[in-house]
């Protein structure tokens, strides 16, 4: 009995130090790691350039906390490695940087339009295949190199990487002209029946650039990150870009309007023009295929609530007829913008709509034929639109400005 | 005044421990040789008083009471005194039988004021009585000797009860006398059908143990269990019911109680109302109870004095207390050092903020602060009372910020152990807070190595052997798995009074689980029918 | 006294013996072969798989409370029930080496990548041995924990995937060809017949002849698990994107994007899982000690946990050194061995307490006249 309870006793012992002494497989401490918060990728036609953007916390939360005694501290640093795949460039990181690379709070992935013309399919493979990458990133493009974005500062946020993921977040929420396309949905685009995707555009408007604090020393700084237009991926290679107008649009068709905003030319009893400006609250688009004669036709079915944000018409809006005035000048807009989308997307012959999911979807035998050459059965596909535009609100006031104005003229 | 002759058998115990073989010494008509016997039995002591009377009406028979002076109620002796005095100097002129037995049968049923009379015949029997508090009277010529129950002394008073305290409810608790315990219990349950069994446990100390049931409610078998295992016990010495805990526990290694303590006389009552069985030992206010399961640790008497809801989320706290003292470190542990990527960004900025500089692994630094929280919280049990304040100063200031500002502890890793050790003492029981602590430190080490999938693989031996144990046959995981849904109107949460209509299954004697009559909730035309 | 376990506790067993290995690699291969239709390939799976329960169940009805065993070698006499004992023993301890290795694999995969393999099968086969070590009951009583934990953690997880779910994604039904759809439903009900396992653990039950609910229950509970996380993948990622993902059911939970707090719950996931995974280790473990320990009449359980403990941690840490190797023997070799024991094996069985039923009857038939 005694023995066994000392052989019991060894082998706990035993396993306790085993434990204690090699104990260091997986582990690795926080102070060990370089949290990476943007990533940024780039082509330079025939490797890889991969830059970071990684966080300083000391720095951070010295900023943050207000106590950093020596001076601002830049609380990012980029740097770049390169390689012939992208976790070749990677691991070339080990080489120059004193912590291992944290990829799991990496909250952007901008890729530069040269390495987005060679192709994204390596880039969806490497998120795929490791865990310690999540799929969540937001995928960015950027008409020049990818490692200029990250250089810049941005105002309001230290760490420019969240910062970029945050404005696209809320852009999508409250205009919804650009959509927030994280790794795996540009995975399932660029794999889907069309075969076509599309990226969010951001850009570094003005020349110079922010990237040092210096630049914070005074009210307004030189440059600033900004959303832009939209680039449209075909068999994950980039083919061209969509105007802010027509990615409106295509968000319409893609059914992925949230919030967002028309503005509607009026026209007062006198004749003098204004705007009206209307903030669109709520959304659905259906685009339903449809099989006419052996032509294939779609249907655009928009359903669109708004509510009047402002006015520079005098009108009394209390007046029958106003609001079917403002309501089918909304129609007016958004079918402009659908069509406009539409055509622009059989011009760069990508269905980046989704309209083949759901010609699959309803019509699965004739699917097998047209898959083979959708791209042409697409180009020739009208589209037809159907808005239903319907103002809910009117703002507090009935009247607009100038309309009082000219009452108390009179 | 009739004698109880089966009451007390101090006899018994001793030949079935089998220690004391020797023959044993019948009393002698000579009561000088008798009382010659008791005192070298009783090792002849300077606290042994013997004091000698003679009776005027029988012959001047001599005759004379022991004790020990200090084990007996002064007040008690004094009555006696007076009263065998006053009736030695009374002649009674028609008493015609022999001395001594005359003598005898007198003093038994005319003459001693006390309220519990026994007899014996032996000197051993004689001398337990006497060890225990009794008084005796030996009886010139009488081969019996009288057994007084003059128990007394000086003891501590019925207090609060210091180690479970409570807002709403009863302020007295148990005390290291086992009779004022059983008193206290007499006076909340009046049922004819509670049961005190006594047994003595312990060679040398020879302590009172008192089995307490309510029969018919109760489940008998259980009650036999109890005194089996008990019978079994052989041993020197008990000190408290600890002892008697680890000898009658189910299983000799788990960090679990397997025994419920209270020292609060109506947490008792509590648990012989819904079937448990109480075991009372002599010389401790903590009291034992069995069977029971993990969710009875959960439960403070005052659940039931308190409102349900309160009660209801109150007991929901203490289970998450629980669980958040036991793996708070580890998870603190493996979140930070295998699985940041669960954290929210801006915290883990600030947290890898905090550990810029820190010289050790977050495993060692949570060990060092945890073995120093244990530290201090030892010292806060042992020391003087007087020193209290310089400790927490210390121990508050010098460990935790000036840990925290030299650089060599995280800030968040003393707010993850202070969190934890506060946690620790908001479950009511004491000793499944002891269990939590430990398995703390194993967890922790198990998360240093595997992660979150250590926590999980230590959490399903847990699992494993939580479910495995049993208290006194009854599953120790009970209401939960065996999954019994009845019983769960009074495990995490609380029903109202009127809606537990049974005690718990399979605790108690379940042909008889109703306790309360039908349709009690209140409604507001209650009145008016 | 001899353990006796709740029909519940039945059906958590039989649950948690099934659904660990159901939910990790098989969504995908499924998807792969069927597309979006692979979860009618999944429905096809479990209403084999419970008609494979009610068999056994069946077969399980005929024992009168005797030990599987015991059983076996009053039916069949001592040589064929010994041989018996020791062929399902011998499975047992293979398909729990092979267990322990997919799911070290896994973990290592999803988690621990740089802890070595031989750590992870050991740690596992030590909590699996504990577990065994505190006997059927607690076992079963664990599960039922377990079970409940999942109850709770399912439909939460549900509702976190809520805004991610397109069901269009499934549109149009059948449009994969009803060969492909039963090619895909062979994984799962390979898996699924593990449900034979109720052989084993009916004579413990409290109420035997509640073996049919419960083993219709267990195998529905545990495949209905599988059929959630192949709509969940499928209506969040869509038929092209899941077979590239290994364990599907990880990709999912780890989209999860609540606010700025709750983010990459997998590792939450994976742990509840983890504790399923335990629980089968356990059954198979028990499954594997029962039989050898009593066709091989030995002495002392205790010791015959720790012998296979310690073979199976070898076993799977050093059979195959590739992850390849393991994924190729669980995926093809298991299977023929899988349908054999759990299906053909039953079946003979079933067969042979006929043949001597009937035997019986007639030499009991012959007696009487």
């Amino acid at each position: 009995m005694r023995l066994r309870f000392k052989s019991i006793c060894c082998a706990m012992l035993l396993l306790l130090f085993a434990s204690l002494t090699t104990g260091c497989w997986n582990r690795i401490e926080l102070n060990e790691v370089a949290i990476t918060s943007a990533t940024g990728i780039d082509w330079d036609g025939n490797s890889w350039i991969v830059s970071y953007q990684v966080v300083i916390p000391a720095a951070i939360s010295s900023v943050m906390g207000g106590s950093g005694g020596s001076g601002p501290k830049s609380p990012i640093i980029v740097y770049s490695t390169k390689g012939k795949t992208i976790r070749d460039a990677i691991m070339h990181s080990y080489s120059e940087s004193p912590r291992k690379l944290f990829f799991a709070h990496n909250r952007v992935v901008v890729i530069g339009e040269k390495a987005l013309q060679h192709g994204v399919n390596e880039l969806i493979d490497v998120y795929f295949r490791n865990s310690s990458t999540r799929e969540t990133v937001s995928v960015l493009a950027t008409p020049g190199t990818a490692r200029r974005i990250l250089e810049q500062f941005m105002q309001l946020q230290a760490i420019s990487g969240a910062g970029m993921k945050e404005i696209i977040l809320s852009e999508m929420k409250n205009t919804s002209i650009l959509p927030n396309i994280p790794v795996y949905q540009l995975a399932m685009e660029v794999t889907g029946d069309a075969k076509s995707a599309v990226v969010p555009e951001i850009f570094v408007s003005g020349t110079e650039d922010t990237s040092s604090l210096d630049s914070f020393g005074s009210t307004s700084i030189p440059s600033k990150l900004k959303l832009g237009r939209l680039a449209v991926l075909k068999d994950d290679k980039m083919i061209g870009w969509m105007s802010r107008k027509e990615s409106l649009g295509a968000s319409y068709l893609r059914d992925s309007v949230k919030q967002s905003f028309v503005v509607v030319p009026c026209e007062d009893d006198k004749g003098k023009k204004g705007y009206d400006t209307i903030q669109i609250l709520k959304s659905s688009t259906k685009v339903i295929p449809k099989l006419k004669s052996n032509q294939l036709t779609f249907t655009a079915e928009v359903d669109v609530t708004g509510s009047l944000l402002e006015s520079t018409c005098s009108q009394d809006l209390y007046k029958p007829g106003i609001i079917q005035l403002l309501e089918q000048g909304g129609q007016l807009q958004v079918s402009a913008l659908l069509q406009e989308a539409w055509k622009r997307g059989q011009q760069l012959n990508t269905d980046i709509f989704g309209a083949a999911e759901k010609t699959h979807r309803k019509y699965p035998k004739q699917w097998k034929t047209w898959s083979k050459n959708w791209d042409q059965v697409f180009k020739q596909a009208p589209l037809e639109t159907k808005v239903k535009f319907r103002m809910a609100r009117m703002g507090l006031s009935n009247k607009s400005f100038d309309y009082l104005m000219e009452k108390r003229e009179k | 005044m009739l004698i109880d002759k089966t009451s007390s058998k101090p006899g018994k115990q001793t030949t079935s421990s089998g220690q004391d073989k020797q023959p044993e010494q019948v009393l002698l008509t000579d009561m000088d040789i008798n009382i010659e016997r008791l005192h070298r039995f009783l090792g002849g002591g300077e606290d042994v008083v013997c004091r000698t009377l003679q009776h005027r009406s029988f012959d001047n028979t001599r005759y004379a009471i022991l004790y020990i002076d200090g084990i007996v109620e002064g007040t008690t002796i004094n009555t006696l005194l007076l009263s065998l005095l006053d009736d030695a100097n009374n002649s009674y002129t028609n008493e015609k039988s022999s001395e001594g037995a005359g003598l005898y049968h007198h003093l038994t049923e005319q003459s001693i004021a006390i309220g519990k009379l026994s007899e014996v015949s032996t000197i051993e029997q004689a001398g337990y009585s006497i060890l225990e508090g009794s008084t005796v009277l030996v009886v010139d010529g009488s081969l019996r000797a009288i057994v007084m129950d003059t128990t007394g002394g000086k003891t501590r008073a019925v207090e609060e009860p210091s180690s479970q305290t409570v807002i709403r409810g009863p302020k007295s608790g148990f005390t290291e006398n086992l009779r004022t315990n059983t008193s206290l219990i007499r006076r909340i349950i009046k049922s004819p059908d509670i049961r005190f069994d006594y047994k003595m446990i312990g060679r040398q100390t020879r302590t009172n143990v008192a089995v307490v049931y309510l029969e018919g409610i109760a489940e008998q078998e259980i009650v036999n269990e109890v005194h089996r295992r008990l019978d079994k016990i052989d041993i020197d010495g008990v000190l408290e019911s600890g002892y008697v805990e680890e000898f009658i526990q189910d299983r000799a290694f788990t960090p679990f109680p397997l025994l419920q303590n209270t020292e609060r006389p109506d947490a008792a009552s509590a648990a012989l109302l819904e079937g448990q069985v109480v075991v009372m030992v002599s010389g401790t206010p903590f009291v034992l109870i069995a069977p029971v399961t993990f969710a009875k640790f959960f439960q403070s008497s005052e659940d039931y004095y308190q409102r349900y809801d309160i009660a209801t989320f109150l007991r929901i706290i203490r289970m998450a207390s629980f669980f958040i003292s036991m793996l708070l470190p580890s998870l603190y542990i493996a979140i930070t050092t295998f699985h940041q990527e669960m954290l929210p960004t801006s915290l883990l900025i600030s947290l890898a903020a905090q550990r810029e500089g820190i010289p050790f692994p977050a495993l060692l630094e949570a060990f060092l602060m945890e073995i120093t929280f244990e530290i201090l919280r030892e010292a806060g049990v042992r020391m003087p009372r007087i020193i209290g304040p310089a400790i927490s100063i210390v121990g508050a200031l010098v460990l935790g910020q000036a840990a925290v500002q030299a650089g060599i502890i995280s800030a968040a890793m003393v707010i993850v152990v202070s969190f934890t050790a506060i946690a620790s003492f908001v479950i009511p029981a004491v000793n499944m807070g002891i269990a939590a602590r430990l398995i703390r430190f194993v967890l922790m080490i198990l998360a240093g190595t595997f992660g979150l999938f250590g926590i999980m693989s230590g959490l399903m031996i847990l699992l494993a052997h939580l479910c495995g144990l049993r208290s006194f046959g009854k599953p120790y995981m009970m209401p939960f798995s065996p999954f019994v849904p009845s019983n769960l109107k009074d495990v995490l949460i609380r029903v109202p009074w009127w809606a537990m209509r049974k005690r718990p299954l399979n605790i108690s004697n379940d042909s008889n689980v109703v306790r309360e009559g039908a349709g009690q909730k209140p409604s507001p035309d209650q009145e008016g029918a | 006294m001899k353990p006796a376990i709740s029909t519940l506790q039945t059906v958590a067993l039989i649950q948690s013996a099934v659904t660990p290995t159901l939910v990790l690699a098989v969504p995908s291969v499924m998807v792969t072969i069927a597309h979006h239709d692979a979860w009618i390939s999944g429905v096809i799976a479990t209403i084999a798989g419970m008609i494979m329960a009610l068999g056994i169940a069946l077969i399980c009805r005929a024992n009168k409370g005797q030990l599987f065993l015991e059983w076996m070698e009053s039916s069949f006499g001592r040589p064929i029930g010994v041989g018996i004992g020791l062929f399902i023993g011998i499975y047992y301890f293979n398909s729990f080496c092979v267990i322990v290795r997919t799911f070290a694999d896994f973990i290592s995969d999803i988690v621990l990548d740089s802890t070595p393999l031989f750590m992870l099968t050991a740690i596992m086969v030590v909590v699996a041995a504990f577990t065994v070590m505190q006997g059927i009951e607690a076992i079963a009583r664990s599960s039922f924990l377990v079970l409940i934990l999942i109850m709770l953690i399912v439909p939460i997880s549900v509702f976190v995937l809520y805004t991610d779910i397109d069901f269009k994604r499934l549109i149009p039904l059948f449009d994969t060809s009803p060969v492909r759809l039963a090619i895909a439903s062979f994984p799962p009900i390979g898996l699924l017949s593990e449900v034979a396992v109720l052989l084993l653990i009916n004579p413990y039950m409290k109420k035997p002849a509640s073996v049919v609910k419960a083993g219709l229950l267990g195998t529905f509970l545990g495949s209905s698990q599988l059929v959630l996380v192949i709509l969940l993948s499928l209506t969040i990622f869509g038929q092209q994107l899941v077979p590239f993902m290994s364990y599907a059911f990880v990709n999912v939970m780890s989209i999860v994007e609540v606010g700025e707090f709750l983010e990459r719950i997998e590792i939450f996931t994976v742990s509840v899982w983890v504790l399923t995974m335990y629980i089968k280790l356990a059954v198979f473990l028990f499954a594997a000690v029962h039989c050898i320990f009593h066709s091989l009449r030995l002495r002392s359980e205790r010791h015959t946990v720790i012998g296979l403990s310690l073979l199976a941690i070898v076993t799977s840490a050093s059979e195959w050194p590739q992850d390849m190797e393991s994924t190729f023997m669980t995926t093809l070799v298991n299977m023929p061995v899988l349908l054999i024991t759990n299906i053909l094996l039953p079946i003979l069985i079933a067969l042979g307490l006929l043949v001597t039923r009937r035997k019986r009857k007639q030499q009991g038939g012959m007696r009487k006249p």
